[in-house]
């Protein structure tokens, strides 16, 4: 036999010989699989053989686009960039009930539908090259205003969210002022203050002032407390003081006053604004 | 037979791989074993490999073990709601509340509730929400309220905010007091909700020029709950009304001021309430706005009548439960 055949012949006998030796130890490789699997189905639970669709359904109360921040749906209306400036005007919509209240011997009053319940403070955009913050002016504005660079696309926006925001709670504090102890707190950040107390014929003057840190989030207004006062007058000048009038001889040492106004409590969040709404 | 029949040679059968390596220059015809036999042990070894691999590993996936079992996923189109907003306690037909805040000082335990209609009503036909009373369970029992009010807020920049600090602006959200010693700990708020309303009311006349004051007038609402006129006190141009309601239930009040022997009249109400529409509450203390500026006509009035108007629960709900906002 040549050296050419008997390679030939090695070769081959060397492939029949490594396919043999494979299908021989797979025979036995597949039956231990299969008594293993059995002793897994055995202990497992069965595997349901149905086929199931979930469909996925989101709901919302006024528009598709809306958030929702306590009962009030913020609903995106426009978005506008210009240069290195980005606006997006939205609208808010209450949902608190409010049947018009009719008053004794007087027209009814009919309450607006875009009440300044919830104040929407401050708003994160989240972009591949960082967060902007930005929000609105005030509690009136419509539109919340971030600065963003040239050339900024609203591809870029990756989420919007607002991390701030507010809705007003009425607050009635009754407190007491005397020339011993003239500041008194009215909730944090909330102090008034005793300026002058005079007589004026019958009746004694009374002037207040109310010093609030952060007059975008709280309002207050001061009256008398009980019988006896006849007037509380907001004077128009000089900052925030009121003036009020006592008619029922002389005045208590300690003034008995009632504070009176909302404070604009934070709600739980942060709340994502629908990014299809503002595209 | 002879015995000169060839004999098989099976020596090449017979040999072994590992018998010396035969000298094939000379012509020997033997076949190489040691290849094929090694190949043959390699084979069985990788199928092996992957055999023990495969019962370590188990399948790739369960939806690879059983392609019967899927699951499909399909985004529909948003749907306009026609219940509550998600988070809202139904507590009326239409009307759900929320516990927005808690908030304590040493003046009092505050909750701040927020009311929202469904989406299948319209707000502006929607009552504000009418709860007799508020109180709190929790391990340190049941603690009843101390007074509610709101509905109303002052709106700082609006111009409907008037001199008086409060707008008329109802925002549905409702301010709840509690002492302030409360037990905050697994505690929930129950409500217990208005169930119709018996209203009535009482006038009483007032001499206009002379200051006078009227107290412990009744005012009997039925089923033993009387709602008491502690003082009535009209002096030159102004007026207070202090009041209570006896029987444990609780009331609101309305005072309309009216100048008798004119031409006209001027109706009043308690300061900073909306008349017969703000919440229920046990007990109140309310000046009646200063009709000093009203016209010298009224001024010269012989007489003012004070007409009381009073409404209570007709019934209250069994309690609704409350959870309390998680800390945040």
């Amino acid at each position: 036999m040549s050296e050419a055949a008997l390679n030939t012949r090695a070769v081959s006998l060397t492939v029949v010989a490594f396919l043999l030796g494979a299908f021989a130890a797979g025979g036995i490789g597949v039956r231990v699989i299969r008594e293993v699997s059995t002793a897994d189905a055995a202990t497992s639970l069965p595997r349901s053989a149905t086929s199931t669709t979930a469909a996925t359904s989101r709901f919302y109360q006024v528009d598709p686009n809306e958030t929702l921040i306590s009962s009030t749906a913020l609903v995106p209306s426009s978005i506008e960039v210009t240069g290195d400036g980005l606006a997006i005007a939205y609208d808010l919509v209450s949902l608190a009930p409010r049947q018009s209240v009719a008053f004794p011997n007087s027209e009814s009053v009919v309450f607006e539908e875009d009440m300044s319940a919830v104040y929407p403070r401050r708003w994160v955009i989240d972009t591949p090259r960082g967060s902007i913050e930005g929000g609105p002016a005030n509690v009136n504005a419509r539109v919340a205003r971030f600065d963003v660079v040239d050339g900024f696309s609203m591809d870029e926006v990756e989420s919007i969210r607002i991390v701030e925001a507010l809705s007003p709670y009425s607050v009635e504090v009754p407190v007491t002022l005397s020339d011993a102890d003239p500041i008194a707190e009215v909730v944090p950040g909330v102090t008034i203050k005793l300026l002058n107390v005079s007589d004026q014929g019958s009746s004694t003057i009374v002037q207040v002032a109310i010093d609030i840190e952060d007059p975008e989030v709280a309002d207050f207004f001061v009256s008398g407390d009980g019988p006896g006062w006849r007037s509380s007058v907001l004077e128009a000048e000089g900052g925030r003081r009121v003036t009020l009038t006592w008619t029922a001889g002389p005045l208590p040492a300690e003034i008995p006053l009632l504070a009176t106004g909302s404070v604009w409590i934070p709600l739980v969040g942060p709340f994502d604004v629908s990014l299809e709404g503002v595209r | 037979m002879s015995d000169d029949t060839p004999k098989p040679d099976y020596s090449e059968l017979l040999s072994s791989p590992y018998d010396p390596e035969p000298d094939y220059s000379e012509g020997d015809s033997a076949i190489p074993w040691r290849p094929p036999v090694i190949a043959a042990i390699l084979g069985a070894l990788a199928v092996a490999t992957f055999t023990v691999y495969a019962i370590v590993t188990g399948p790739a996936s369960e939806q690879e073990a059983d392609e019967t079992v899927s699951t499909v996923v399909v985004a529909s189109a948003p749907e306009k709601s026609d219940g509550l907003p998600p988070g809202y306690t139904p507590i009326a037909q239409d009307v759900g509340v929320r516990v927005e805040a808690v908030t304590t000082s040493p003046r009092a335990t505050t909750f701040a509730v927020s009311s929202a209609v469904a989406g299948s009503a319209d707000p502006s036909e929607v009552s504000p929400v009418d709860v007799a009373y508020w109180e709190i369970e929790g391990v340190g029992g049941v603690v009843p309220m101390v007074r509610q009010y709101g509905g109303a807020a002052a709106i700082p920049g609006d111009p409907r905010h008037g001199a008086s600090g409060i707008s008329t602006s109802p925002t549905g959200n409702l301010t709840v007091e509690f002492p302030p010693d409360v037990t905050l700990t697994d505690a929930r708020l129950l409500a217990y909700v208005a169930d119709g309303v018996i209203e009535r009311s009482k006038s009483i006349e007032l001499p206009a020029d002379t200051a006078s004051e009227v107290t412990d007038v009744r005012i009997d609402m039925g089923a033993g709950t009387v709602v008491v006129i502690e003082s009535l006190i009209v002096g030159d141009g102004w007026g207070h009304v202090t009041w209570r309601v006896d029987g444990g239930a609780t009331a609101r009040l309305d005072a309309i001021v009216s100048f008798v022997g004119t031409s006209g009249s001027v109706v009043e109400h308690p300061h900073g309430t909306l008349p017969l529409e703000g919440p229920f509450t046990y007990r109140g203390s309310d000046r009646l706005a200063n009709w000093e500026s009203a016209s010298s006509e009224n001024t010269l009035a012989p007489a003012i009548v004070v007409e009381f108007r009073v409404a209570v629960p007709e019934r209250v709900s069994d309690p609704i439960v409350l959870e309390l906002p998680a800390e945040g």
